[in-house]
């Protein structure tokens, strides 16, 4: 009887424990004018693999497998060019550019499908909560390995394809493109 | 006198046992209630796979305009009868997920709810045959097509499950997304942005053709 009364109070105190003070945020939805040039579009696939057997109290495992695309855009951001970044001289014209960066980042819902859901033991299946979870953790991991692809050197080449055509158009015989250093090198070269 | 104090030993036995029993039952629902809570925190760990590039696109699209939205989409399905209803809520009530929606025994037999948050880009595809840009001696035209919606970008980190009633496909979500996405394309139609993201791609390029001469922006 004193045992269940300690497991009693034990229980009711881990119960009654308070969890942490959540940060809250309050995101303000707002009209941006905004200058983003997209030349270059990646279509990304992964599969994103896990399995769920870590808990002791519960019998059996649940594995599941999702396969997802994201449609990831880089381009320049038309905002960062400054009037004395444009230099004409004559027929000449040189441009300055800022490097590309990422502009967009979209998982079409349309491209995720669950692969494989292997539940047994007592295991209830994954709820929509649970898939959604997991397919942000793919989401993180897609965007965490996204500059090891060629997305940005592709953009910037794209973008001085762009501009040169441009330029070239408005009457321009001789057109320089030059792009600032990335972030990665300007923080190296320091 | 004996057997009066035989029947008051009988009582505080029984009493004990209620005691106890009352006691194991609290632990129990307590213990459920604590696996239930850290099975809801407890965070996944996915394995370390890699991601592969299927398709390269080089494109040319201006954005002009950006507007952050946030929209809730719901998916009802009521019980078609009263018995169903019954047989329904019995079977909420046996099954600890779902066994808060069949306490009070409603009439819904399955409700999902979505809060997804948005962004959609608004401008101007410059690949489209439309965009072209005519040099006379006195005046520079450039030829535009019109503005569209490039992008609605949503993902699963901004997509919040609000309440999940019963069990759902995974074709339902994606139907439930698509709305929501929808929802979002439909306000910006109504808050007209359009027009803006013109008079957005005029004050772009014109500081990107240094010549004297006047630019005249035309859609087409």
């Amino acid at each position: 009887m004193k045992n269940l009364s300690f497991l009693f109070l034990l229980l009711f105190f881990i119960s009654c424990s308070k969890s942490e003070d959540k940060e809250t945020q309050v995101a303000v939805f707002e009209l941006r004018n905004i200058g983003l040039l997209s030349t270059s579009e990646y279509t990304i696939g992964k599969i994103i693999e896990l399995k769920d057997d870590s808990e002791w109290y519960k019998f059996g495992d649940r594995n599941i497998l999702i396969s997802c695309k994201a449609k990831v855009k880089a381009g320049i951001d038309l905002v960062k060019i400054q009037k004395e970044d444009i230099e004409v001289d004559g027929k000449k014209v040189t441009i300055h550019l800022p490097y590309p960066t990422l502009i967009s980042f979209d998982m079409d819902p349309n491209l995720i499908k669950t692969e494989m859901e292997d539940i047994n033991g007592f295991r209830k299946s994954f709820t929509q909560e649970e898939k959604n979870h997991i397919l942000a953790l793919g989401e993180k991991s897609i965007k965490e390995n996204l500059l090891k692809t060629s997305i940005l050197s592709h953009a910037k080449q794209n973008a001085e394809l762009f501009i040169e055509n441009f330029y070239k158009e408005l009457g321009f015989k001789e057109i320089h493109v030059e792009f600032e250093k990335p972030f990665s090198e300007e923080i190296s070269s320091r | 006198m004996l057997n009066l104090k035989n029947r008051s030993q009988r009582k505080l036995a029984l009493v004990k046992q209620v005691v106890m029993l009352l006691v194991l039952i609290t632990t129990i629902l307590l213990l459920m209630r604590w696996c239930k809570k850290s099975e809801k925190e407890s965070r996944f760990e996915i394995e370390n796979s890699p991601i592969k590039v299927e398709l390269i696109r080089s494109i040319a699209q201006l954005a002009t305009i950006s507007y952050k939205d946030e929209v809730v989409v719901d998916s009802l399905e009521y019980y078609s009868s009263a018995n169903e209803q019954i047989l329904g809520n019995i079977s909420k009530l046996v099954d600890i997920d779902n066994i808060k929606h069949g306490l009070k025994s409603s009439n819904i037999k399955r409700r999902l709810t979505l809060i997804v948050k948005g962004e959609i880009n608004i401008g101007f595809n410059l690949k489209d045959k439309k965009f072209k840009i005519q040099e006379t001696d006195s005046l520079i035209k450039i030829c535009i097509p019109k503005p569209i919606i490039l992008d609605v970008l949503s993902t699963p980190s901004t997509t919040r499950v609000f309440q999940e009633n019963g069990s759902w496909k995974d074709y339902e979500i994606t139907v439930l997304k698509n709305k929501a996405r929808d929802k979002m394309r439909r306000n910006v139609e109504q808050l007209q942005l359009k027009t803006k993201a013109k008079e957005n791609l005029e004050r772009f390029l014109r500081p990107l053709i240094k010549k004297n001469k006047k630019v005249i922006f035309e859609v087409r």
